[in-house]
């Protein structure tokens, strides 16, 4: 069985090493976005899951996953919010834009692949 | 109602930047001594809010940062631009607990020689790690009669590192 892809979208190159190191010890195979606009460009059927910041440049992870659910044809990829915010109404927002989760960086990597699997697994 | 702004100020800047530091597994303490060491780089994220606005920098000689940094892969300054936002990070969410909303840009390094720290300042702060520095400013305009008080309706916020599952 091949391995599932998850795409992390985060304007960090630090934070998208340390998800990826994380993931791919747990098995998965892991594609990187550096923004909102490269996360769209890259999402296509073979993605499995999406991991995406808040705050980046050019569009923001809360406005890329509105504009994925808009669009219709990707809206159930499950998608795991990563921030340091941790505003409640940024949460509602995600939750009502369709989010699974949302973990508030700096993030414990056990506690990011149990999220993963369970929500690859629902898929 | 917190009496003295500025020292509350200071107090959640230091101590959110002790945290981040101790989750990389680097203790860090506060000083007073102006560094020996240059520092190497310094980050910096600016932020907005109807009460506060300004900039927050953190700068680090190379030892703290390396000693941080979990395995050689990324670069310094990618390294530091991560680090400073996770301290405003930090900063922006127990500011929440009294009903402060701060707005954060994306952070920025600058390199050069001689980026030295004024720890003097109202909201500057200086630390010592294990063979080197790290140091804090918290650049702000505060508005006019502005006054941190904790949140009557308070709600318990989520911390760092916590996983909410909808």
């Amino acid at each position: 069985m091949s391995a599932k892809r998850v795409l992390i979208v985060d304007d960090s190159q630090t934070v998208r090493l340390q998800v990826a190191k994380a993931l791919s010890c747990a098995g998965y195979e892991v594609l990187e976005a550096i923004d909102g606009v490269d996360g769209q460009d890259k999402i296509d059927a073979s993605v499995d899951m999406l991991i995406c910041d808040v705050n980046m440049p050019r569009m923001n992870g809360l406005e890329m996953l509105e504009t994925i659910k808009r669009d219709g044809k990707n809206a159930n990829l499950p998608c795991l919010m990563l921030t340091t915010e941790c505003q409640p109404q940024m949460i509602e927002r995600a939750k009502k834009a369709g989010a699974k989760g949302w973990i508030i960086k700096p993030f414990k990597a056990e506690l990011l692949v149990a999220a993963v699997t369970k929500l690859v697994a629902a898929r | 109602m917190v009496s003295d702004l500025s020292s509350c100020l200071a107090d959640v800047v230091q101590q959110s930047c002790i945290a981040l530091f101790s989750h990389y597994r680097v203790e860090i303490a506060a000083s007073v001594r102006q560094p020996s060491q240059e520092v190497a780089l310094c980050g910096i994220i600016g932020f907005t809010g109807d009460d506060l606005k300004g900039s927050l920098m953190l700068a680090c000689s190379r030892e703290p940062l390396e000693l941080a940094r979990d395995g050689g892969e990324v670069t310094m300054r990618d390294w530091l631009a991560e680090l400073t936002n996770q301290l405003l990070g930090r900063v922006k969410n127990r500011l929440l607990a009294f009903g402060t909303v701060i707005h954060c840009s994306t952070p920025v390094v600058l390199g050069g020689e001689r980026i030295a720290p004024i720890a003097s300042q109202p909201l500057g702060h200086l630390f010592t790690a294990d063979g080197g520095v790290v140091s804090v400013w918290f650049d702000t305009v505060i508005r006019p009669g502005f006054a941190l008080s904790p949140r009557a309706d308070a709600v318990e916020l989520p911390s760092e590192g916590d996983a909410l599952m909808f």
